[in-house]
């Protein structure tokens, strides 16, 4: 999922195509807020779900109970997503 | 100290808050910016309310909900009845006090952190303070800009001031050019994988060096982010004309000929070259690569073409428990590939990564591959 950080990047992203692209390779595009980075809304990773994340705490239970945090950059989360696997994004350039 | 040497940027900048000092005692300090959330705030408008204080500066004040909302469809409100509740009490707490408030269906409501740069909130030169830890985000303008807790809050809404003590000065410097596909928050894992969690305790960081001035704001941005996870309180970097070029035409920036004061300030605002920094670090950008954290601690990063590293090897005793304890609970085992670790979700956003060029980055990646 990809999740601006405010309404004016979504709207800058918006006008620039950025979200057509995700979402046709089958991201969601949300709304501006905290989100996943944190587990104190409604998005949050299930006990034993791996995620690839931009964010910046991997602590045990972070992202939600029992979820898993790989911390990198959001090029890197982006090839993790396509490959379905951790991967080195310099072999997608 | 070396009484003669050069000042820090953080030197300049705590002397021109400093209201009192004494000897053994913490310093009191001028705040001039607070930005206030759902989640540290509440207890704090309660304690003002109890003592009858007003807020001393609400004009300085900006508050806005981002923990607790819901990234979906918002035209029919939040159905968590917890997380509507702090939003709405956020509300309630904004009005009554004459705060400004960007409501979820504003369209400059966002992450705190993102919204203050955005809105030229956030300049060099200031205090910025805020109920949450990254908070140092700000600091990529050459603001002071740290976290605080909510009884901290309560005492920077009633007086516009901060009880504290001075924190020690540690540069990180970056010479070398960034290689290809390597970005900002590379740069930032690297650092932390380098001097550990623990290796910015007590500290201000100022990033510096060519590779921090070939940054884009929104990559200063992503490493003073992560000071937190270094250990710092704080990270800064000196503002430039990348810094003035972000801030020109903002909302809330400058403008004319307070803008044109504004740039003479802003440009004494650096270290002096004789300054002294309790602890010095260097990196060469040059051989940075792409990094993931494999465990769970910012410092278990390692480049994405390394394996999951083996416990036998770490002779400290606490590093190797805490590698085995964050293997256990990754499920992963030693020697594993990182590359071969599937996942089942991916996550692009946060005050760290969710500012456009982020965005970009990700959909160029994406593109690519439709």
């Amino acid at each position: 999922m990809v999740v601006p950080g405010s309404g004016l990047v979504k709207e800058q992203a918006e006008q620039e195509g950025l979200d057509r692209v995700f979402l046709e390779a089958g991201f969601e595009w949300r709304e501006a807020g905290c989100s996943m980075c944190l587990a104190m809304n409604a998005d949050r990773l299930e006990p034993g779900q791996r995620c690839a994340s931009t964010s910046n705490r991997n602590f045990e239970g972070r992202q939600g109970r029992g979820g898993r945090t790989h911390l990198m950059s959001p090029a890197m989360a982006a090839a993790a997503a396509i490959a379905g696997h951790l991967a080195d994004v310099r072999e997608f350039q | 100290m070396n009484a003669r040497s050069g000042k820090t940027l953080y030197d300049r900048i705590w002397e021109d808050h400093l209201v009192h000092e004494a000897p053994g005692e913490a310093s009191v300090i001028y705040v001039d910016r607070h930005l206030v959330h759902e989640v540290t705030s509440a207890q704090a408008f309660e304690g003002l309310r109890e003592s009858g204080r007003k807020v001393r500066r609400p004009g300085m004040t900006l508050a806005v909900a981002d923990h607790n909302v819901p990234t979906t469809d918002r035209r029919h409100g939040i159905s968590d009845p917890e997380s509507a509740f702090s939003v709405a009490t956020l509300e309630n707490n904004a009005r009554e006090f004459g705060i400004e408030f960007f409501g979820m269906n504003d369209i400059r409501q966002g992450i705190v952190h993102i919204i203050g740069p955005e809105q030229g909130w956030t300049l060099p030169g200031l205090i910025i303070v805020c109920g949450d830890s990254h908070t140092a985000t700000h600091g990529a303008f050459g603001s002071l800009a740290f976290g605080v807790g909510t009884s901290e809050v309560e005492h920077v809404l009633a007086t516009q001031t901060l009880l504290t003590t001075r924190a020690k000065n540690m540069r990180v410097s970056i010479d070398g050019r960034l290689p290809l596909g390597v970005t900002a928050k590379d740069m930032i894992l690297a650092i932390i994988a380098k001097i550990g969690t623990a290796g910015g305790t007590g500290h201000v960081i100022e990033y510096a060096g060519e590779a921090i001035r070939a940054l884009s704001m929104e990559g200063r941005m992503t490493v003073c982010n992560m000071s937190i996870e270094a250990g710092a309180r704080a990270g800064l970097i000196a503002p430039d004309d990348t810094t003035f070029d972000y801030l020109r035409g903002r909302p809330r920036a400058p403008k004319g000929g307070a803008w044109e004061a504004a740039i003479r300030y802003w440009r004494t605002l650096k270290t002096d070259s004789d300054a002294h920094f309790d602890t010095e670090v260097q990196l060469d950008a040059s051989g940075i690569v792409p990094m993931v954290t494999w465990g769970t601690s910012p410092e278990q990063a390692l480049p994405v073409t390394g394996a999951v590293p083996d416990p036998a090897a770490e002779r400290d005793t606490n590093k190797r428990e805490g590698m085995l304890r964050a293997l256990s609970y990754m499920d992963l085992r030693p020697g594993i590939p990182l590359q071969q670790i599937r996942i089942d979700r991916a996550f692009i956003g946060s005050c760290t990564n969710g500012r456009i060029e982020d965005l970009r980055e990700a959909a160029i990646i994406v593109e690519h591959e439709l």
